[in-house]
């Protein structure tokens, strides 16, 4: 008789604590779910608006600034209407300087910096590329030496690499190295734990099979599938 | 006992810890009712919270129990903030949001104005628009008279805007006004601006009705803000046919240095294509430095110091002579600095800017060796104000204080000028709605060499009509010093000169594609005239200006390619300086046209373009024809087309750009005008130095 109450009771006790724990890792987890299967504005939004909710609440970590500044450089590509571009990229901007503030001399940070450059240049090619072009490859250079083992950094370099022809000091000569570089250290790329960023590696096998198969084709930025 | 503790405990402790949760829910719309989706709606300090749904609705539960805050945020939109007390009942809360206005869809005021920016997107040009336009060769004021407004002038410096003459536009670095934007004058050969157009990150062309931050300007000012710090290290360099340029800029964390050095001789060219029109041809050597510091996270300082030197010596037609010239020796020395100070202070909420200007000039030249020298200076400082806390009100105001020191010499004569300068301006920017904005300013100036005062109002509308279409009106009182020439004869004796604007002006802004009509009437009074012969000076000249101005730029419909329509059409009459009638100044034309395409190749990473340039016939003055009918001649029609090559490509591994560009690529006669001999026996046409004119370069840099 006493067991089955003293069970029910440890059950009691044990549920409690359990919605007593911090919600920051489950509430994290859910939503990198949500965004990892996002494929509209909408997806994106919704995301980002959790990631918002949980910055403001927990102000002291960066990762959900870096995640919800990562939804909206997503949400920029997926609008084909140049000011609404501009904001997105603009408001992605905003929020990674608040997780750089947060956590500076942060590799994956930089990464993203740059990656946020890449989306702004896209929006106007003609007119933003030769300028922004180089503070871009500088924040994946940055990012490289920051953490040589982020393959991130190597991935949107060669993305970025790829973007700008060979006359401007990119193509696919110098982009391929880097490409082979950040697949091998996805390979062996272990993020620190369930919710650091852990994103790239099938976009970086897609784009080193776009690249090898294509001979005479330029490929250009396209979406992030991953 | 033991089991009622346990059920006890059994019932309250879940009760305590895992309470039931509460329902939030409402909707939010704009003020016109129409729903906002993705709305972030959360709770401070808690996870809990939802987004809006395409119809605009929300839901979400929440275990937060008392007095909490709700917090209400969607991209383009004002946050929201409400004090809710959260109780076990669910709550039904709706929120309007305000747009954020101000931004990129909402209305601006136009009229009267061009603007060049990358940073913006609402503007019609872009920075680089300014150094790839053909024909304009890297010159600011070449680019900009490819716009609507301006006259074609071939034998006169300076930007002749809607019936105005070179001298009524003033050019703008940083706030302050540049004395000598030109290289010196030479008669009849049109010069170059002294500006790189890749110094500067933001050009602001008026074509009137300009802000009441500026002055002593009747016609236009073409305000120019430099860029700030350097993106990065760089190492560069130019030949071309006229010259060479070396440049590094080096860039530190929170500082950068520009240096540069330029030397240019039209020697070698002019013996080339066989150009005898110099005895000397021009040879010009100038240093730059280009300083930024970062103060703060909101704050730069800037200095900019540009040394210059140019000698020639050209043929001038002598007119008591046939088929005589007379040596016209040119020696300028040009020292130019600017020192300025920019923060933002208290969230952005207010501005300072500060700054500093000193320019001289010394023009040494003679004309058949009679002495003809001038020697300008110029020290001015500027403190700008602005504040902008509230986001539909922006106030800025300033003063300005100036001297300006001339010393003029003519064979064994010699006058001078001294003109201390104050003026204050105050200027507010309001935006009612995201349909509705202004902008009101006043100006006040007083001129020590005049011993007079003005006070300037000015003010511009603008209205959104629809999604893509604005509507702007600006109106204003401009004033302006009678030019140097006048003022050597004595301080106290002359007004302003005064001129009224009134524009109306309709943009419309879509997907690339521009247009803009704007109609225009400006009326001048109080404008110095005299009588040659007694030299008797008054203020009772006046005249008027008026036309329209149609734009049409399309960066769309051709792939790979831009390119802009500017026509203008001017009907304008003056009676000043030393006409006899009212007459069609003789720099004015009554169409201008301008075609301007520019073509990107991907497959040879080359730019091309070309720049089509119609003008009708300007009127000259025939001394053989009777008085009344002063300036009724006209010269042939202007046509010109001038092609150019950007071709980028990397030499040394370096990025490379080789440009060539032709101007008059058809060989058209251009005649500006016809000097006639004093017997009036014959006369001699006003043409350019050469009939075409061919530009080859390199420039490499590092990035």
């Amino acid at each position: 008789m006493r067991r089955p109450v003293h069970s029910i009771l440890l059950l009691t006790i044990h549920i409690c604590t359990l919605s007593q724990t911090d919600p920051y890792l489950p509430a994290m987890k859910e939503t990198i779910r949500d965004m990892n299967h996002a494929n509209s504005i909408g997806d994106y939004q919704y995301a980002a608006n959790t990631f918002e909710r949980i910055a403001n609440a927990r102000p002291d970590q960066w990762l959900p600034f870096y995640y919800c500044s990562y939804c909206y450089v997503q949400m920029s590509f997926l609008t084909g209407d140049g000011n609404q571009r501009d904001k997105y990229v603009g408001r992605a901007d905003e929020l990674i300087s608040k997780a750089d503030t947060i956590c500076p001399d942060n590799s994956e940070i930089y990464v993203l910096k740059g990656f946020i450059l890449q989306a702004f240049m896209n929006i106007e090619p003609m007119i933003r590329g030769m300028k922004y072009n180089s503070k871009c490859i500088e924040m994946f250079k940055r990012a490289s030496s920051l953490n040589p083992e982020n393959p991130r950094s190597y991935l949107w370099h060669s993305v970025q690499l790829l973007n700008i022809p060979p006359f401007m000091g990119g193509g696919k000569e110098k982009a391929l190295p880097l490409l082979e570089k950040a697949i091998r250290c996805f390979a062996s790329f272990k993020p620190e734990d369930e919710i650091s960023p852990d994103w790239g590696n099938s976009y970086a096998l897609k784009k080193w099979n776009e690249v090898t198969r294509s001979e005479n084709q330029q490929p250009e930025l396209d979406l992030l599938y991953d | 006992m033991k089991p009622i503790v346990t059920v006890f405990l059994f019932l309250f402790l879940p009760a305590v810890s895992c309470m039931p949760q509460t329902v939030i829910y409402g909707s939010v719309t704009t003020g016109k009712g129409e729903p906002v989706p993705w709305v972030n709606i959360s709770i401070k300090g808690s996870f809990d919270g939802s987004s809006s749904d395409p119809k605009g609705y929300y839901l979400f539960k929440t275990s937060v129990k008392g007095d909490g805050v709700l917090y209400v945020s969607c991209l383009g939109y004002h946050a929201v903030e409400k004090e809710v007390t959260i109780g076990s009942d669910s709550i039904h809360l709706d929120f309007t949001l305000t747009p954020v206005v101000n931004n990129i869809s909402t209305v601006y005021v136009t009229a009267g104005s061009f603007e060049a920016s990358d940073e913006k997107r609402t503007v019609i040009l872009r920075a680089t628009d300014i150094g790839s336009t053909a024909g304009a060769l890297g010159d600011i004021s070449g680019a900009v008279s490819t716009l609507p407004g301006t006259q074609v002038t071939g034998e006169s410096t300076g930007l002749f805007v809607r019936g105005g003459s070179g001298n009524e536009t003033k050019v703008i670095i940083d706030e302050m006004v540049v004395r000598n934007p030109y290289y010196s004058p030479v008669p009849d050969i049109k010069q170059r601006g002294r500006f790189d157009p890749f110094m500067f990150s933001g050009t602001l062309f008026s074509t009137g009705g300009y802000s009441a931050q500026y002055g002593q300007a009747l016609s236009s000012v073409l305000v120019l803000k430099s860029k700030g710090l350097a993106d990065s290290t760089n190492t560069g360099g130019g030949i071309h046919f006229y010259g060479g340029r070396f440049f590094h800029t080096h860039r530190w964390k929170e500082t950068s240095l520009h240096s540069e050095l330029n030397y240019n001789n039209m020697g070698p060219y002019h013996d080339l294509f066989r150009i005898d029109r110099y005895n000397e041809s021009p040879e010009n050597v100038s240093g730059k430095l280009i300083f930024r510091q970062k103060i703060s996270e909101k704050g730069i300082v800037k200095a900019y110091a540009d040394l210059s030197a140019t000698r020639m010596n050209v043929g001038v037609e002598d007119l008591s002579a046939a088929g005589k010239t007379l040596p016209f020796e040119l020696e300028n020395s040009n020292y130019y600095l600017n020192l300025s100070y920019k923060e933002y202070f208290r969230d952005d909420n207010w501005s300072l800017f500060a700054g500093l200007s000193w320019s001289d000039d010394d023009d040494r030249a003679t004309l058949d060796s009679v002495n003809m020298s001038e020697k300008e200076r110029l020290l001015q400082s500027r403190l700008i104000l602005t504040n902008n806390r509230l986001s539909w009100l922006t106030i800025k105001s300033g003063i300005e204080l100036q001297q300006l020191n001339i010393d003029g010499f003519m064979d064994n004569l010699s006058g001078n000028i001294r003109d201390p300068f104050v003026a204050g301006f105050m200027e507010s920017d309001l935006t009612f709605s995201d349909r509705i904005a202004a902008r009101i300013g006043l100006r006040y100036e007083h001129s020590g060499c005049l011993e007079r005062s003005n006070l300037a109002p000015r003010i511009s509308v603008a209205v959104k009509t629809g999604q893509n279409g604005q509507l702007s009106f600006a109106t204003g009182i401009f004033y302006q010093e009678p030019e140097t020439e006048y003022l050597y004869y004595g301080h106290n004796r002359y007004q302003f000169e005064y001129a009224s604007h009134y524009i109306i002006n309709y943009q419309w802004n879509k997907n690339q594609r521009t247009f803009r009509a704007e109609l225009f009437n400006k009326e001048y009074d109080n404008l110095v005239k005299n009588t040659p012969d007694d030299a008797v000076f008054t203020n009772d000249g006046s005249g008027y200006a008026r036309g329209a101005d149609l734009f049409w730029r399309d960066r769309k419909t051709i792939p790979g390619a831009d390119y802009w329509i500017s026509y203008s059409f001017l009907d304008t009459k003056r009676d000043y300086r030393d006409f006899p009638v009212e007459a069609t100044p003789a720099f004015a034309a009554k169409h201008n046209l301008h075609v301007v395409y520019k073509h990107w190749m991907e497959f040879i990473h080359s730019m091309a373009g070309f720049t089509y340039t119609y003008s009708s016939g300007r009127p000259y003055y025939n001394p053989l024809r009777p008085e009344e009918e002063f300036h009724s001649n006209k010269t042939n029609d202007y046509h010109n087309l001038n092609l150019n090559l950007s071709w980028i490509t990397r030499l040394f591994r370096r990025r490379t750009v080789i440009y060539l560009s032709l101007r008059n690529a058809l060989g058209r006669d251009h005649i500006f005008g016809y000097n006639y001999l004093y017997d009036g026996s014959s006369r001699i046409a006003v043409k350019p130095v050469s009939k075409r004119s061919f530009f080859l370069g390199c420039f490499v840099s590092t990035y």
